[in-house]
């Protein structure tokens, strides 16, 4: 089981993949970090491939981990995004709302919805906090 | 596959039960399609997510703007990409780069000419110098040519004048003919190698000096 993902072959991750001219594309995150260190690649792959398959091409970075500065940094490669968002590469969910957040697109309505429910759980927190320190 | 699919016997192998040192995979193991629910799992009821008509109202408005909004950025940066290729600047840019292309390579076309056109200047002079001379040659050696046919023609008709003065003519025809009666010449004779002259099968003798001599030319002849 699985065998393929452990027998990797040996590729640059940076692109050259197999590209068709008719096959949808998707423009995703492959993640490039190891055990709870999480980094990841944004890549054009063919839509059908696994999410660790040798990419077309390298779209930018994203690391998710806060830096010392607290901040969370992300590379993109507007140009080639660009073109292959006219070629008409589907977006996935993470790659759309980060591009949203850059600015480059209109921020992806799961932003605003996780927002919310962070402040709505934030805000029943503080509510039973209240009410156990006034009881 | 059947006994492969018994649930002992498929964990006893994934947990390596049978073998004497117990290894137990951990990572890139999972459960495969056609085994039930753990048992620890067996009466879990997962939660469904509550969402609240608002919220769904809300996140439905939201994601319906955010979808036409992307559909005319895709169509905006389709048509970015199609005028990248076939706009009219694009193409009035490629057509000034191919102008001043070609105006570059007419330039060197033109300087190329001149160079050629002065070495060919220079060649066909020496040509042309060659050619007169030879020309030149050429006349004079006619000329001579000429010359010495001429000089051959005057010696013919100077010789044909000297000869014209033995010439049979109207004045003295009467005395070339008594001449020719009066010295008949018989011709019908033999000679042998010695140069003895017979007629009619009879030695004939001639004992002068001149005849001789006449007898010599006779063999010659």
């Amino acid at each position: 089981m699985r065998a393929y993902r452990i027998l990797k072959k040996l590729l640059p991750s940076s692109g050259g993949g197999d590209d068709f001219e008719k096959a949808k594309k998707a423009i995703r995150l492959t993640r490039h970090g190891c055990a709870n260190r999480p980094f990841y690649h944004i890549v054009v792959v063919l839509q059908k491939r696994d999410c660790k398959a040798h990419p077309i091409e390298q779209l930018g970075t994203y690391d998710p981990l806060i830096n010392h500065n607290g901040e969370k940094l992300v590379s993109l490669n507007l140009e080639r995004i660009k073109y292959w968002m006219a070629k008409n590469a589907r977006l996935s969910n993470p790659v759309a709302e980060l591009l949203g957040l850059s600015g480059f697109l209109p921020i992806h309505p799961r932003t605003y919805m996780t927002a919310w429910r962070n402040r709505q759980k934030n805000q029943t927190e503080a509510n039973t906090s209240e009410t156990a320190t006034s009881s | 596959m059947q006994h492969f699919c018994k649930q002992e016997l498929l964990f006893g192998k994934l947990l390596c039960k049978t073998k004497p040192v117990n290894q137990q995979p951990v990572r890139f193991t999972r459960k495969p399609r056609w085994l039930p629910r753990a048992p620890s799992k067996m009466f879990r009821v997962p939660v469904r997510p509550k969402i609240s008509t608002e919220e769904r109202n809300e996140l439905f408005q939201l994601f319906t703007t955010y979808r036409t909004s992307m559909k005319s950025i895709k169509k905006q940066l389709e048509y970015e990409l199609e005028t990248s290729y076939t706009g009219q600047e694009v193409l009035q840019e490629i057509a000034n780069k191919e102008e001043a292309l070609w105006k570059k390579c007419l330039e060197i076309n033109d300087n190329w000419n001149a160079e050629v056109a002065l070495a060919r200047d220079e060649r066909l002079a020496i040509e042309r110098e060659a050619q007169r001379k030879l020309i030149l040659a050429q006349l004079i050696e006619k000329e001579e040519e000429k010359k010495k046919q001429l000089e051959a023609i005057e010696e013919i008709v100077r010789l044909e004048k000297e000869k014209s003065k033995s010439y049979i003519t109207v004045e003295n025809i009467d005395q070339a003919i008594d001449k020719a009666l009066d010295n008949i010449v018989n011709y019908k004779y033999a000679i042998d190698v010695a140069g003895n002259i017979y007629y009619n099968n009879e030695l004939e003798k001639q004992t002068t000096e001149t005849g001789k001599q006449q007898q010599q030319v006779k063999v010659v002849n």
